[in-house]
């Protein structure tokens, strides 16, 4: 599995409760129970810390899935270890 | 901490059993983050105890404090904004910030502090409340430039300032020091706009992290040192004695000594706190006394004690310094300029806590300083911690105690020792509350208290507490020993018993099964006994009174307690209150 997927699946995994770093790599908001608004802002955070980017919240809307977040992701210039 | 660890710590498994430390986030802000880093740093500090953490309604920081059942929780962490006091001095309002608003704003902040003040006493009576005050900058509603502070500006400060120091006079109140927050986290990086705007939540990760350390600091504080061994060469003075003389140790600015000095007079104000103050030195003793009764000293020799100046190893000389105090190395904190030395006493005495004294580094020489405060700080001085001061000058505590038999009869028969119970029930101060927390050896079964819990167990039907205080012919002794538990009928059931070392062998826990029988009038004492790692003492007096030692809870009948109760000699006296 690439470095950002990993990473991104332990983001996953913190914020959405009963999400296994396993089992993110398919969780979609509209599956995922956990995963309300409050949880968006919290991924919104974790992700920002983690890969030391500011996400647009204008995106905010289509980050709906692991999938999503990984292409926003691989699109931001150089994302920091 | 980063905000994805904190996570990660809120979700590990809690030990089994473990109770959750339910506290309540009092915030006008949406929660977030903190909420996150206080769960995570409690559960840290609390051996990943669960931590369930409350919160109130947005924008409602009053309200949510009044509205609160305090007997809902362990402790609380109130969190104050500028915002909070007037919604005008955050950026979430479109109030006005016109000139003529400005008067306005201190009249309504003025009436916020007097009702949050009156929540905070309130909630305070009944659990251990934390308060950080306004952390970020008032927005930019003062006409001046933002370089100059004007008279509403410090209108706005004054008042906060008059509001915190009554509160920092309450009990269980305890107010976040701006000071160690600015250290942590530097002023100008705290503002998150962009959350602030969007989800309501005002602080950047990093400074909710330490807010939130700081403030789980406060609700679950690490209990206190007891004791602190110090060098002397190069640490408690500048210099060599062996080399250059009793003349040549300094420990003051003319001789390029000042932290020296400086050292000195933090362990004295230790000692004068109740702190146990002792030298491990490798020294010829006789140059040693000579040295330590140089005029100038900024610590009295008589607080120092024992003083260990010897040539064998340091860890030697430290165990017979815990010997004589009898209290564990963990209890204890060993400062020496030689990282050898350090090194040797903690392989010698693991668990006791090392600290390297920088001769050469001032800075670091201060944060020593600052991290002596930090083991050895407490609430309050109260009367047994001076006491505990005064004996090492008259040693009550080094009287020899004849171990038994009838030269242990002979010896409390003449010491004239007086026991005075106090049923005081809430007690006046803490004393109860840290003997219970801190006392290994007489604990029946080793039960720490959070705050919370303690004030809840003293609340609940039956309750009973009994503070006992000893005082013989070589001095007092102070409030040394607790005992809690509430009546059942003809039954005592007894929770909670300890007793400070300093007050063994004087027969005072006869003393007080004695009072349970004959005051509470009960034919059976039940104690929650629980063998524990350090309880051998109580596990010895239970053995002594049953006829076996005993594996668990206790049931002390009035006939066995009678036919195996040695002989007392105290003066008793009980103090009752309506």
């Amino acid at each position: 599995m690439p470095d950002l997927d990993i990473r991104l699946a332990r983001c996953f995994a913190a914020v959405l409760p009963g999400v296994s770093e396993e089992e993110a790599s398919a969780a979609r908001r509209d599956q995922v129970d956990a995963w309300d608004s409050l949880a968006t802002v919290t991924l919104v955070r974790v992700v920002e810390e983690e890969f030391g980017i500011t996400v647009d919240l204008f995106e905010l809307e289509n980050l709906d899935s692991f999938a999503a977040w990984r292409e926003y992701l691989s699109s931001q210039a150089a994302p920091a270890e | 901490m980063k905000l994805l660890e904190a996570l990660e710590i809120t979700r590990k498994p809690a030990p089994e059993g473990a109770a959750p430390f339910r506290v309540f986030l009092g915030c006008g802000f949406t929660p977030l983050d903190l909420e996150t880093y206080l769960k995570a740093r409690l559960r840290t500090r609390m051996g990943m105890r669960p931590a369930r953490v409350a919160t109130g309604l947005f924008g409602d920081l009053c309200g949510s404090l009044e509205r609160l059942a305090a007997a809902d929780f362990d402790a609380a962490a109130v969190v104050v904004e500028w915002s909070d006091l007037d919604a005008r001095l955050g950026y979430r309002a479109l109030g006005g910030w016109r000139p003529d608003a400005v008067a306005d704003v201190l009249k309504t902040s003025a009436a916020s502090l007097n009702r949050l003040g009156a929540a905070l006493k309130r909630l305070a009576a009944q659990v251990p409340v934390a308060v950080a005050l306004p952390s970020l900058r008032p927005a930019p509603i003062f006409w001046t430039t933002p370089a100059q502070a004007g008279a509403f500006e410090w209108d706005l400060e004054a008042a906060l300032l008059d509001a915190v120091r009554s509160w920092s006079r309450l009990p269980r109140l305890r107010v976040l020091s701006r000071a160690e927050l600015d250290r942590v986290s530097p002023g100008g990086d705290r503002h998150d706009a962009k959350s602030d705007l969007n989800s309501g939540f005002p602080y950047r990760g990093a400074h909710a992290s330490r807010l939130a350390e700081l403030l789980a600091g406060l609700i679950s504080p690490k209990p206190a040192k007891k004791g602190l061994i110090s060098d002397l060469d190069d640490t408690l003075w500048l210099g060599i004695l062996g080399e250059t003389g009793v003349a040549g140790v300094h420990w003051d600015l003319e001789n390029k000594a000042q932290v020296h000095g400086l050292y000195q007079q933090a362990l004295s104000a230790l000692a004068e706190s109740g702190v146990l103050v002792a030298v491990a030195s490798k020294n010829d003793p006789a140059l040693v006394e000579q040295a330590l009764s140089r005029t100038g000293l900024a610590i009295a020799r008589s607080s120092l004690f024992p003083v260990e100046a010897n040539w064998g190893p340091k860890s030697e000389s430290v165990r017979k310094i815990l010997a004589s105090w009898n209290i564990g190395a963990g209890d204890v904190v060993f400062v020496d300029d030689s990282p050898m030395e350090l090194a040797e006493v903690e392989r010698a005495h693991p668990g006791i806590e090392t600290i390297l004294f920088p001769k050469s580094d001032p800075a670091a020489a201060i944060t020593l300083l600052w991290t002596l405060r930090e083991r050895f700080g407490k609430e309050a001085i109260l009367e047994e911690d001076k006491l505990r001061s005064q004996s090492l000058r008259t040693p009550v505590e080094q009287v020899e105690v004849p171990g038994h038999g009838a030269a242990l009869d002979e010896f409390l028969a003449s010491a004239a020792g007086a026991i005075t119970i106090d049923a005081a029930n809430p007690p006046p101060d803490t004393r109860a509350f840290e003997l219970v927390n801190k006392t290994n050896q007489f604990n029946i079964n080793g039960r720490r208290f959070t705050e919370g819990e303690w004030n809840a167990m003293l609340q609940s039907p039956g309750a009973f507490l009994l503070t006992v205080s000893y005082q013989d012919r070589f001095g007092p002794l102070g409030r040394i020993a607790v005992l809690a538990g509430a009546r059942e009928g003809s039954v005592c059931k007894v929770h909670t018993w300890v007793m400070s070392c300093r007050a063994f062998s004087r027969r005072i826990e006869h003393q007080c099964l004695a009072y349970l029988f004959d005051t509470l009038e009960v034919d059976r004492v039940d104690c929650d006994f629980r063998p524990t790692e350090r309880n051998g003492p109580s596990a010895d007096f239970f053995a002594a009174i049953c006829g076996s030692r005993p594996e668990g809870p206790v049931s002390v009948s009035r006939q066995d307690f009678r036919d195996r109760c040695p002989a007392v000699y105290h003066k008793l006296e009980v103090l009752t209150h309506a």
